[in-house]
């Protein structure tokens, strides 16, 4: 695990410090004190959502089969990419520079198709006549609270494969450690918890019937 | 367009503030000099921790929340804006469906946490100060920092006192009630501490520990108006009153602003060492206490013979025997305003001919003033203190006085006076 040290105090600096209080890096520290925050950001527009949607009578629930099948399948694929993101921590763990870096590139591909698939299914429903403040079944608030939910995911999906690249990048030309990897990969999981959060709200309960 | 302005610059704000407070997190928690264990920082410390905290969970709401209002300004959508909406007389038809009641419930979830975030490093810095100026610990230095954790955390179960008549259900006004009286008990504890540790102390009169006792005050005098406000039956008559703008001025508003003043009086001969006149200082601090309490003890008044507030002109008949109160606050928050400039001129005279500062001019404990005034680069200049004590050893003999430095090795033998004490 990578430990950073104050070294601006000159070569005395590493032992005059306290450990760190939880023996975790404070880069690792950061992240999940911002995992809590964004946590929270995503909470709050899901309770928009649901307070919302409880006070309109006429609620849309447009999704058809395909949308489910096009959701389930970006599911699979965000889970999938979880999953090889863990690979890739664990190879550059064990030191495995190359077999880490081919899995994290994996990774952001399957991060990258996830976004191509929901940016498909986004200009279908476009298409249908769905916009950010008017659709063709019911409340205008469905296109908006849709659109302002899943667009925050695809951001956040979208800056994951940015970073996640440029920490490998790093990674291989050695400005970046496994600890650095291992606090993307931290990123990239809660990600793809915050859509499993996202599917059952926005798409299960707004299907078709 | 103006507003819109504003709602983009609060959402940059929020992020600044995601970004602060993980600093100061994370800082606190894995950067500290040798022997500096948590119980070991000063209060104010604890207070800016704490405080970054609260704003870690407040300001993640009020991003998305103003990420909405800005497309509801912009992109048509129509999250806040309910259906036959009139403004300026026009009729609303572009936009229906929306809930009002949302946007509060997001904004004071956020914006009754902010208070503490005003609040608390203010009462940190105060706490410090007064330690100092006291010449004894406070009677617990831990119960302060648990009573501050206490506060954080309740902070964010009251927000729905701020919606008594907003048209949110009346039966969740109780549920909202309960905490907000609870979260007094804290409150009246950290006050408690301050007044009490007085009590045998060797108390120094300066600028700095004058604003110090003019926070208690302050949050005091804001504090019990609290109590009216918490009750809901009460709060719906004075909720759209001047009563509400006396209070909260009074304990968010001036309360921390007097902290900021303490805390510019005790640290001003560290940052820029040059120490500043205290015959201005002490000038200004008897102008603001009392042009304050001018300015906002009316407002009380005002607020209980149902004086609105949020209105630009008084025209109704019966607000009429009230212009000469009006007219007195005006005065007196005029002449409040001109005694800022003493403080202005202080500030800036001191800055450039001020006397020279000693290294620790309020014979202080804690590590800043173990340093050069005005410090080295690095804060340090490259070394790297050890702390042995907390910042709390005062009233005891030493060899620099009555006072042990957090990073001196001396042991303390002797009894604290305030040990003697019943």
């Amino acid at each position: 695990m990578s430990e950073a040290h104050l070294t601006v105090g000159g070569p005395s600096g590493v032992e005059t410090q306290e450990a760190p209080a939880f023996a975790i890096s404070h880069k690792k520290l950061v992240m999940w004190l911002f995992i809590i925050s964004d946590a929270i950001t995503f909470g709050a527009l899901l309770f928009a959502y649901g307070y919302l949607r409880n006070a309109t009578t006429d609620w849309p629930r447009p999704f058809e089969t395909s949308s489910v099948i096009n959701a389930y399948a970006m599911t699979f694929i965000l889970v999938t990419s979880s999953f090889t993101m863990l690979v890739a921590v664990r190879a550059a763990r064990a030191g495995d520079k190359g077999r880490a870096i081919t899995w994290s590139f994996i990774t952001v591909l399957g991060g990258l198709i996830f976004a191509l698939l929901h940016i498909k299914e986004w200009l279908s429903l476009f298409g249908e006549g769905l916009r950010l403040f008017a659709n063709p079944w019911g409340s205008g608030l469905f296109g908006a609270a849709f659109f302002s939910i899943t667009g925050l995911h695809l951001t956040h999906v979208v800056g994951g494969c940015i970073a996640i690249t440029v920490v490998t990048l790093g990674y291989k030309r050695g400005r970046y450690d496994q600890g650095d990897l291992e606090i993307g990969g931290l990123y990239w999981h809660f990600v793809d918890l915050v859509w499993m959060f996202v599917v059952p709200f926005v798409y299960l309960l707004n299907i078709k019937h | 367009m103006g507003q819109t302005v504003w709602a983009c610059s609060i959402a940059i704000f929020s992020i600044g503030q995601l970004l602060g407070s993980l600093n100061f997190i994370t800082t606190t928690l894995d950067l500290r000099a040798k022997g500096m264990t948590l119980m070991r920082m000063p209060i104010s410390t604890w207070a800016w921790f704490i405080t970054s905290c609260i704003g870690l969970l407040a300001f993640a709401v009020l991003l998305p929340a103003c990420v909405l209002l800005i497309l509801d300004r912009v992109a048509g959508t129509s999250f806040f804006v309910p259906s036959n909406l009139v403004v300026s007389d026009q009729l609303i038809t572009q936009h229906s469906g929306g809930s009002p009641l949302l946007w509060q419930h997001l904004f004071w979830f956020f914006g009754h946490p902010e208070v503490y975030i005003a609040i608390l490093p203010a009462a940190g810095i105060v706490s410090h100060i007064l330690i100092t100026s006291y010449r004894r610990p406070l009677l617990s230095h831990k119960v302060v920092i648990y009573c501050m954790m206490a506060i954080g955390f309740l902070s964010y179960m009251v927000w729905g006192h701020h919606m008594f008549i907003s048209g949110m259900n009346p039966f969740s006004a109780l549920v909202f009630s309960f905490p907000t009286l609870v979260i007094t008990i804290p409150a009246t504890i950290l006050t408690l501490i301050w007044i009490g540790s007085l009590y045998g102390s060797n108390l120094q009169i300066t600028s700095a520990s004058l604003f110090a006792l003019g926070f208690i005050s302050m949050f005091v005098t804001g504090g019990i108006s609290g109590f009216f406000l918490a009750q809901p039956s009460i709060d719906v008559y004075l909720h759209g009153t001047y009563f509400v703008v006396g209070h909260f001025h009074m304990v968010m508003g001036v309360a921390a602003i007097f902290g900021m003043f303490a805390g510019t009086y005790f640290w001003a001969p560290k940052m820029f060492g040059r120490m500043m006149n205290e015959t201005l200082g002490k000038i200004h601090f008897w102008g603001t206490f009392v042009g304050t309490y001018c300015i906002f003890m009316p407002f009380h008044y005002l607020g209980l013979v149902g004086n609105v507030r949020r209105y630009s002109a008084f025209v109704d008949d019966y607000l009429a025997p009230l212009m000469p109160v009006h007219k007195f606050i005006t005065i007196a928050a005029l002449f409040t305003g001109a005694v800022q400039l003493i403080f202005l001129y202080n500030l800036i005279y001191s800055r450039f001919k001020g006397e020279a500062a000693p290294d620790n001019p309020w014979k202080a404990t804690s590590l800043e003033w173990t340093v050069t005034s005005p410090p080295p680069w690095n804060n340090f200049g490259g070394k790297h203190p050890v702390v042995y004590h907390d910042p709390y050893q005062y009233g005891i003999e030493s060899s620099s006085g009555d006072f042990v430095m957090q990073d001196s090795p001396e042991r303390i033998q002797t009894v604290r006076d305030d040990k003697k004490l019943p």
